[in-house]
């Protein structure tokens, strides 16, 4: 009966493993460290973050400094017959179509081949990095986590009819699978974004509208973190010493949740990209001669049976960048708070 | 009276990442049949942990229990597979906590709750498990008990699940009741009537009762033999008069000096243990509590006093008792 | 009525604060709809606290006395009556000048790991005041950070480490350290040292003593453990479902309780002595304590009171709220039936 409660990893006896497991840091007399950086500490232990967080930081760097050096590698080319010469500024550019190239195998020319379209996979599978971590940083930096914490704290701490507000349009939003709503959107807008801003219109379109899905999902979840944290007794002390809403928000509730939405923001970013990937699956995100890695996965699907790289290497990099930021934002968890491992 | 419970040189470690924490450290002692026995002592003294050390609640890793023996009734406990303990627990020895909210499943009934402990140690049919479970929950002073039996847990105040877990824990007639700080969540009136509940069912039941608290009060009114648990150790043992009249470890003294007392003079300044109870990861060389202790001297910094026979029937881990 | 004011009048000559039919009722919403009653967590309570004077205010879970001194402080908005702060009724207060009136009314909390941010040091969390409050440039709120952690009895290199770092009494010392940043002259200790050892409960009700003693502060100090109570408070309130049943010196209540209430929680405290436990009468009382959101009728305590019990039920206890009245010089209580 009783049992029970006692293997379970949060109940007396394991709290009293883990006060000793939080008193790690104390060391008398030394200078005492941050909870932020305790954290950090944490993370730094987590070998498998750790890993992703260096890979991930490679294909960063490599998106953004590679692909400018790589369309100065190479020697000038004749084509059709020598009587245009072309530089590696345009055979090695992701959007440079040239039917003469087709599905060409990997040569020191094209280090990974070209496509259908006789593009270069490598420039485009850069220009497909930058596409996702685009999408990526708009979608969940600004809209996901900036709309999540104004709407959820305010509600939280507020309350009244913000909060009803945000219940009801969370729940509009919930009764609707974001992608779905994603597809008609981006469908039904797709030809005035191209009209009114070209070729990379639709990815804009595509990263606002799953901004749009995502944040009511996070401002739920901060709302509930604030309304956790406010009642904790040292938000009513900072109230009796005069400190005022505002200040109690930005200096109290803000820094205590936002290692959680650290957290949720690295694992919505996954789901983001995976989503991006799908719209532009279907032909609703970039358009081309752009590039990003779903588009080079749809173009690929025709010919997969004779050149099967050119679907794996998109899928490859596409799954790399979807695990690599689960597992830091898992190693992020843990970090924060010891007690959900163990 | 005979011997019902032998604990022999118990060792409960937690290996935690941080360094292996010596939860009990080396505690010994005996509890005869029907007898009531208090332990008492602060957070982190260990008290707990001997409890659930005792009925190997806990889970390993990461705890450990070592010990030379734990005999119950004849039985090594330490020796005994998780079958056999099952067999035993909620038959032989029962358990209640201190928190009555968390401690029933909130998806059944009381009366059910009740019965399928019966049930599963006394062999008895639903019919009859469930006409026992009402007969339980009479006895523990439930009114109505046949029809509250068919309540669910949320419709009980604090006190009264805290007796409905008393019901269960007492309806396979326990030889041993291990009450950890059974009545500290309740308020004082309620807290009196749980006592006095107690008192009332032990003594009908012959049920001997480890009583673990913090409280010295309820102690005083309990128990009649009682442990003092300080840092994982057993720091003094002996019988419940003696250690209110004559407490021999200065530990205990300085317990009883430190609570404000309803029979003192009203404003008497109390006595405060200096310092802070030590870190269980960085337990200090000889006697655990010297570093606080008045009385301390060298040798006290250097070995560890054992648990001697200090007077009639009264132990204490000190070299300078009294 | 006449006997209320004379309770409160008797004590105003050197009234630090005077609670007048103080009144907190909580709506229940169970939705737009649904405009049901009010749980009465505080339903008229009335008393005075003298500069430099500490008033215990004792009662079980659900009593109100939390409410009580969150009332006070206007934490929690008050649906009727006075809280009179030094000659001024701050419940008439904008948030602005509430806000200003707090700095001279402190509390400090139960819970010491909850009461104090884990992400500031105790620097920035005593701090914290006086930056609020403007109290001097950089260097003088540091000095008195180190002035205000020697009142405590924290050495100086707590100043930056963190809440994490430190037991539970050392909490509760940081966070005395912090009310006591801006000199008010009432402190509100609600269960200050419930959550603490009791080895360690001694140190912190020592260390209140003692700033009391320098400083002239006067405390509401609520709790629900009557020796603690009567150890440190001159007077004591007694309360039961939103009211007080009882109120006098400390000495006075131990010595001859009145509200058969009182009695029993009195009789029903354990005493750290075997001897007198074995032979002492004990008042059992039956019967759960009730809802605050459906009290009893007439007297709260009726159901339950042993007293009306012996005389029958009267009906006048079921029927009739009694008033809190002065029984002798400065004790009062509320009891149809009172018993020397």
């Amino acid at each position: 009966m009783d049992t029970d409660r006692y293997l379970e990893p949060d109940t007396a006896p394991t709290q009293l493993t883990q006060e000793y497991l939080m008193e790690e840091s104390l060391e008398p007399g030394l200078h005492s460290t941050s909870p932020w950086r305790d954290s950090f500490r944490r993370f730094l232990r987590d070998k498998r973050a750790v890993g992703a967080l260096v890979l991930l930081a490679i294909f960063i760097l490599a998106s953004l400094f590679l692909l400018p050096i790589y369309e100065h590698i190479g020697p000038v080319i004749s084509e059709r017959h020598g009587f245009v010469h072309i530089g590696p500024a345009k055979y090695h550019s992701p959007t440079y179509v040239d039917n003469l190239v087709e599905n060409a195998p990997a040569s020191s020319l094209h280090w990974l081949g070209t496509n259908y379209a006789g593009q270069d996979i490598f420039a485009r599978l850069l220009a497909g990095i930058q596409v996702s971590l685009f999408v990526a940083v708009i979608v969940v930096g600004v809209m996901d986590v900036g709309l999540g914490i104004i709407f959820g704290v305010l509600a939280g701490y507020y309350g009244g009819i913000l909060d009803t507000l945000l219940a009801r349009f969370t729940d509009l939003i919930f009764a609707f699978p974001g992608l779905l709503f994603a597809v008609l959107v981006t469908g039904l807008f797709r030809q005035a974004a191209l009209d009114r801003f070209g070729n990379d219109g639709p990815l804009y379109l595509v990263a606002i509208t799953l901004g749009l899905t995502i944040w009511p999902q996070m401002a739920r979840y901060v709302r509930g973190q604030t309304l956790s944290l406010k009642e904790q007794q040292f938000i009513e002390a900072s109230r009796t010493i005069g400190t005022s809403s505002n200040q109690i928000i930005l200096r109290h509730i803000l820094p205590n949740i936002l290692s959680l939405i650290f957290v949720a923001a690295t694992l919505d970013i996954s789901g983001t990209i995976i989503n991006e990937g799908v719209l532009s699956l279907i032909g609703l995100g970039v358009q081309a001669p752009g590039s990003s890695l779903g588009l080079m996965i749809q173009e690929s699907l025709a010919n997969i049976p004779y050149f099967p790289m050119e679907a794996i290497l998109p899928s490859l990099t596409l799954t790399i960048i979807v695990l690599a930021f689960s597992f830091i934002g898992d190693g992020l968890r843990d970090a924060f708070d010891p007690r959900s491992k163990d | 009276m005979t011997d019902l419970l032998t604990v022999r040189d118990l060792h409960t470690t937690f290996h935690t990442r941080a360094g292996d924490v010596p939860a009990v450290n080396g505690v010994s002692f005996t509890m005869r049949e029907g007898e009531t026995l208090g332990i008492v002592g602060e957070s982190g003294s260990g008290k707990s942990v001997t409890a659930l050390s005792i009925m190997r609640l806990l889970p390993t890793p990461p705890a450990e229990i070592t010990g030379q023996e734990v005999l119950f009734a004849g039985q090594d406990l330490l020796e005994m597979s998780q079958d056999q303990l099952r067999a035993l627990r909620g038959n032989k020895m029962a358990m209640i906590f201190q928190d009555p909210m968390t401690s029933l499943n909130p998806v059944f009934k009381v009366g059910f709750q009740i019965a399928e402990s019966v049930r599963m140690h006394m062999n008895l049919g639903p019919r009859d498990s469930w006409n026992r479970a009402v007969e339980m929950l009479d006895k523990v002073g439930i009114p109505n008990a046949a029809r509250r039996a068919n309540d669910y847990p949320h419709e009980f105040s604090g006190g009264m699940r805290q007796r409905v877990m008393i019901a269960i824990a007492l309806s396979c007639n326990p030889s041993l009741l291990i009450a950890d700080e059974p009545t500290t969540a309740l308020d004082v009136t309620i807290q009196a009537q749980i006592l006095e509940l107690m008192r009332a069912l032990s003594k009908e039941f012959q049920t001997a009762v480890m009583l673990i608290t913090h409280d010295l009060g309820v102690i005083a009114g309990m128990a009649q033999q009682v442990l003092v648990m300080y840092a994982g150790r057993l720091v003094e043992a002996t019988d419940t008069r003696t250690l209110f009249a004559k407490p021999a470890h200065p530990y205990t003294q300085a317990l009883l000096h430190s609570i404000p007392r309803m029979d003192d003079a009203q404003n008497e300044r109390l006595q405060p243990i200096t310092g802070q109870p030590p870190d269980l990861l960085k337990m200090p060389v000889g006697c655990s509590f010297a570093p606080r202790c008045p009385k301390a001297q060298a040798r006290c910094q250097r070995e560890t006093p054992p648990l001697v026979e200090v007077g009639a029937g009264q132990r204490a881990a000190c070299f300078f008792p009294y | 009525m006449a006997d209320e004011t004379m309770l409160a009048t008797s004590m105003t000559t050197d009234a630090l604060l005077d609670v007048q039919d103080l009144k907190v009722y909580f709506p229940m919403t169970g939705g737009l709809l649904q405009r049901g009653g009010a749980v009465r967590a505080v339903d008229g309570v009335n008393f005075t606290i003298r500069r430099g004077e500490t008033l215990g205010l004792v009662g079980e879970s659900g009593c109100g006395k939390s409410t009580t001194g969150r009332a006070i402080l206007q934490l929690i908005p008050v649906t009727g009556g006075k809280v009179i702060f030094n000659g001024m009724d701050i419940t008439k207060l904008s948030p602005k000048a509430v806000r200003q009136k707090r700095a001279e009314m402190q509390m400090v909390f139960q819970d010491p790991f909850s009461s104090l941010d884990p992400r500031y040091t105790v620097a920035q969390i005593i701090g914290e005041p006086l930056v609020n409050f403007k109290r001097g440039n950089n260097r003088e709120i540091d000095q008195r950070i180190r002035e205000l952690l020697s009142t405590v009895g924290l050495p100086t290199n707590s100043l930056n480490r963190y809440p994490h770092e430190f037991s539970g009494g050392q909490r509760q010392r940081v966070g005395l350290a912090r009310a006591l940043a801006l000199n008010p002259s009432l402190l509100i200790a609600d269960e200050p040292v419930s959550a603490l050892d009791v080895s360690v409960q001694a140190q912190v009700l020592n260390l209140m003593e003692d700033l009391q003693q320098k400083l002239g502060l006067a405390y509401l100090f609520i709790s629900h453990n009557l020796s603690v109570v009567r150890h440190i408070s001159q007077r004591v309130a007694v309360m039961y479902l939103g009211r007080i049943v009882e109120i006098t010196a400390s000495r006075q209540l131990y010595a001859q309780p009145l509200h058969p209430y009182t009695k029993a929680l009195l009789s029903a405290i354990p005493m750290p002595d075997p001897v007198l436990e074995a032979t002492r009468q004990r008042i059992v009382l039956a019967g759960d304590l009730p809802s605050p959101v459906a009290p009893p009728s007439g007297c709260h305590f009726h159901p339950r009171c042993p007293r009306a019990q012996a005389l029958g039920n009267p009906e006048r206890c079921r029927q009739e709220s009694p008033t809190l009245t002065m029984a002798t010089l400065d004790h009062a209580v509320a009891c149809h039936f009172p018993e020397a």
